[in-house]
């Protein structure tokens, strides 16, 4: 026996528009919740889908994971609660749902005649008791507002969901969006290129060593090398040779001979290998050293620049020496310079007197000229004798033309004359001055070069034998170099012998060590291999998992496909019937809805087709391209009322919320015509804030005496409010 | 659970069980968390995945020698 389950009442606290507790009694009647925008409608009808399924379908969480939005924020405890009480005759269930604010859960209870169950007891038993899961209830319970809007939308895709969730196919759709298949294909994609590529380059490895081994062999044939010479033992047997001419080049060379490894395996012989190039370098550093050739250089090249500035000196001294000796020669030694030079200037005072005397005299004689030119004076002014004035003056005349006309002249060309001697004298005794001085000096550097001789050949040499001594040392010098140089040749290709030597052991060596990385690279790719092999196994596992999950989408779409279309099927007579009654448009009147599926993005979905026919002409039409979106808003009624009066479910309501969203007048009354007849057998709680809605449904419903008005106030901070 | 029946039905006539025991992961995983818990375990199982490849990548890699730089003298 079927059972038809009503709303007999509901009591809300702290959900979402809510705050105090409110009861709202139903007794199983037809309810219009009628209010302002945000006044608590569509909570309300949200409470009834929350204490049945414990969440809400169109409720957006993307917050918080927690729902604490279903919570009032105002709510002391942060706690919401829904209580229900549904009847269907005399037996009654009582729901009561909870939630708090930390956690999704919600906490369950369930009352009936039998007793109380709570958690998943509870939810197995409404689903018995009910037969429909959330996408049912969607799909003939629940008109959501959203369903309305998404079904009116000018998107496609949108319009497509809508439906499939007026269906109930929304977890189908959920399922396959979930699904990401083209990602899937990329990432195994990506991973095989990634495998394949790391592999391509263990490969290039191998061929790389391959190459290097021939590399090695034919450096080692270039050596002078049999094939059957590469192996430990021609290793073994060269560096046994090698020993004992270490020891001996050890001992000339004075440098610590190498310790040898004792075994001849690869990585022993490249450590000895590294040790004999030490060795080799370091006799190469102590060569010159112990032949003495640098040092012996260095003396023959410092006495050649002594013998060269020695040579110089010498030259020099010489030049001195004679310039001297032909000055003296000339003007004999400083001391009779000197005399002579004292006797001018003896000289030249006696005539600068002589000058100065007749200077006086001249001056004197002019004077007494002038005193003598008075015609008056008579008589001597000294002894009062009578004077001749004619005689004297012309004695005075004859005295001054003397002295000024010849005897002054005479003398002053003796005092230039004089003059000149002594500067030539100066002249003389100055350059004999700096001759000795460059003489002392010339000699200074003698010493000086005496002392660099002795302080490279460490013998003292007396001045005048040193150019001898330097020549005869630079001869000696010339000799030892060559003998060292002989010496030097001798040890240098001793240690260019072993070198080579070396290098022999190194090339045979580094066949072995090639052939030895090519087979440990051999082995262990092969041990990669056969790893690869079960990695292998992962990617086709991956490959397989990618096909279920594909054959899953792919049975799911078919599904979904042929459950929409069953849906529609049963319900396409019902659905025209609506949707005429709805006065839907005034020449399409019938409505004929059909689905197909499609791909998107990789996903198949379904994809719905609704036309609308002229039953008299036959003719259709795309509604979405023909209709207004009150017209598609009663397509949408029409489909959903068509599934809540087909539903088998074991609920006796239907929830509509803003049902007339944009119908006109004309629609509207044919809305509630509708509504009216379904109220008749079902219960219909309507949330609108239409008012012409609201004036019409109230006025039906009222005649038969079967609704409940719920009248909202007004939101304000302390919550929801009804009007009494 | 019209739905889910019909997928599982569909499912089962193609015989093979590892397809019911995915498809049952999968809508337990829906139902218990939905969307975005059936897209971790999706995600999840690409994660083991990559892990696997990644192992086998760096494998390969240790064998691989390594090149040596030549010594500038």
């Amino acid at each position: 026996m079927s059972r038809f389950f009503t709303i007999d009442s509901i009591e809300i606290e702290g959900f979402r528009g809510y705050l105090k507790p409110i009861e709202h009694h139903l007794g199983g009647k037809s309810a219009l919740i009628y209010g302002p925008q945000g006044s608590g409608k569509s909570s309300t009808l949200n409470a009834i889908e929350w204490v049945l399924f414990g969440k809400i379908a169109y409720f957006k969480s993307a917050e918080s994971k927690s729902d604490i939005e279903l919570i009032n924020s105002r709510m002391t405890g942060l706690e919401c609660r829904v209580t229900m009480v549904m009847r269907d005759g005399a037996s009654a269930i009582e729901i009561t749902r909870r939630k708090k604010s930390s956690g999704r859960e919600t906490q369950l209870t369930v009352y009936t005649d039998k007793g109380e169950m709570t958690g998943n007891d509870a939810q197995e038993f409404l689903f018995r008791e009910l037969g429909l899961t959330l996408d049912d209830f969607y799909r003939s319970v629940y008109l959501h507002q959203e369903s309305v809007r998404a079904l009116i939308t000018e998107d496609p895709r949108d319009r497509d969901e809508a439906i499939d969730r007026l269906l109930g196919l929304g977890e189908a759709r959920d399922i396959i969006g979930s699904m990401p298949m083209s990602e899937i294909k990329d990432v195994i994609d990506e991973l095989k290129a990634q495998r394949e590529k790391i592999i391509s380059k263990l490969e290039g490895a191998i061929e790389q060593i391959k190459h290097e081994v021939k590399k090695a062999e034919n450096d080692a044939r270039r050596e002078g090398f049999q094939d059957d010479q590469f192996n430990e033992s021609q290793v073994g047997y060269m560096l046994d040779n090698l020993r004992p001419k270490i020891e001996n080049i050890s001992k000339d060379f004075t440098v610590v001979c190498p310790e040898l490894e004792s075994d001849i395996t690869t990585g022993s012989v490249l450590r000895s290998i590294a040790k004999l190039k030490m060795f080799v370098r370091d006799c190469r550093k102590r060569i010159i050293e112990i032949t003495g050739i640098e040092n012996l250089t260095a003396e023959q090249s410092e006495l050649t620049q002594i013998s060269k500035e020695l040579r110089m000196i010498m030259e020099e001294i010489q030049k001195v020496r004679s310039e001297i000796d032909s000055i003296k020669g000339t003007h004999g030694d400083f001391s009779e310079i000197d005399n002579h030079k004292k006797s001018v200037e003896h000289r030249l005072n006696d005539l600068k007197n002589s000058r100065e005397t007749l200077d006086a005299n001249a001056r004197l004689a002019k004077e007494a000229l002038l005193f003598f030119n008075d015609p008056n004076l008579s008589f001597c002014p000294v002894c009062g004798q009578p004077i001749n004035r004619g005689e004297i003056k012309k004695h005075l005349e004859e005295v001054v033309g003397s002295i000024t006309g010849g005897r002054i002249n005479e003398i002053d060309e003796k005092i230039k004359m004089a003059k000149e001697e002594k500067e030539n004298l100066n002249g003389i005794i100055d350059r004999l001055q700096k001759l000795e001085k460059k003489k002392d000096e010339l000699n200074q550097d003698l010493e000086k070069l005496n002392h660099r001789i002795e302080k490279i050949t460490h013998v003292e040499v007396k001045i005048d034998e040193m150019k001898d001594f330097v020549d005869k040392q630079i001869l000696d010098l010339n000799q030892k170099i060559e003998e060292s140089s002989k010496i030097y040749e001798k040890r240098n290709k001793d240690i260019e012998d072993l070198d080579q030597f070396v290098d022999r052991i190194k090339a045979v060596n580094n066949v072995l060590l090639k052939r030895e990385e090519y087979e440990i690279l051999e082995k262990r790719s092969k041990a990669e291999y056969d790893k690869r092999t079960e990695y292998s196994k992962t990617i086709e596992e991956a490959e397989k998992f990618k096909g279920r999950l594909e054959t899953i989408a792919q049975i799911i779409s078919e599904v979904q496909t042929s459950l929409a279309a069953q849906s529609l099927s049963a319900i396409q007579e019902e659905v025209s019937n609506f949707y005429s009654r709805l006065r839907s448009h005034p020449y399409y009147n019938t409505l004929e809805i059909s689905v197909n599926s499609k791909n998107v993005s990789g996903v198949q979905k379904n994809t719905y087709l609704i036309r609308a026919f002229s039953a008299e002409e036959s003719r259709g039409t795309h509604v979405s391209s023909r209709f207004s979106t009150g017209q598609m808003n009663c397509a949408a009624l029409s489909i959903f009322l068509s599934l809540a009066k087909l539903s088998k479910s074991s609920l006796g309501f239907i929830l509509l919320d803003d049902p007339s969203q944009s119908l006109d007048l004309e629609h509207l009354n044919g809305l509630v015509d509708v509504l009216t007849d379904i109220s008749k057998e079902r219960q219909i709680v309507i949330a609108t804030q239409d008012e012409r809605l609201y004036g019409e449904v109230n006025k039906k419903f009222h005649s038969y005496d079967n609704s409940v008005l719920i009248k909202f106030k007004p939101w304000t901070k302390d919550g929801c409010a009804v009007e009494n | 659970m019209e739905f889910e029946e019909s997928v599982r039905n569909k499912i089962g006539e193609r015989g093979e069980p590892e397809l019911i025991d995915l498809w049952s992961e999968i809508y337990k995983c829906y139902k218990e968390g939905g969307p975005d818990s059936l897209q971790n375990l999706i995600n999840g199982k690409l994660k083991e995945l990559r892990k696997g490849v990644k192992q086998e990548v760096d494998g390969i890699k240790e064998v691989i020698p390594k090149k040596r730089k030549k010594r500038r003298r």
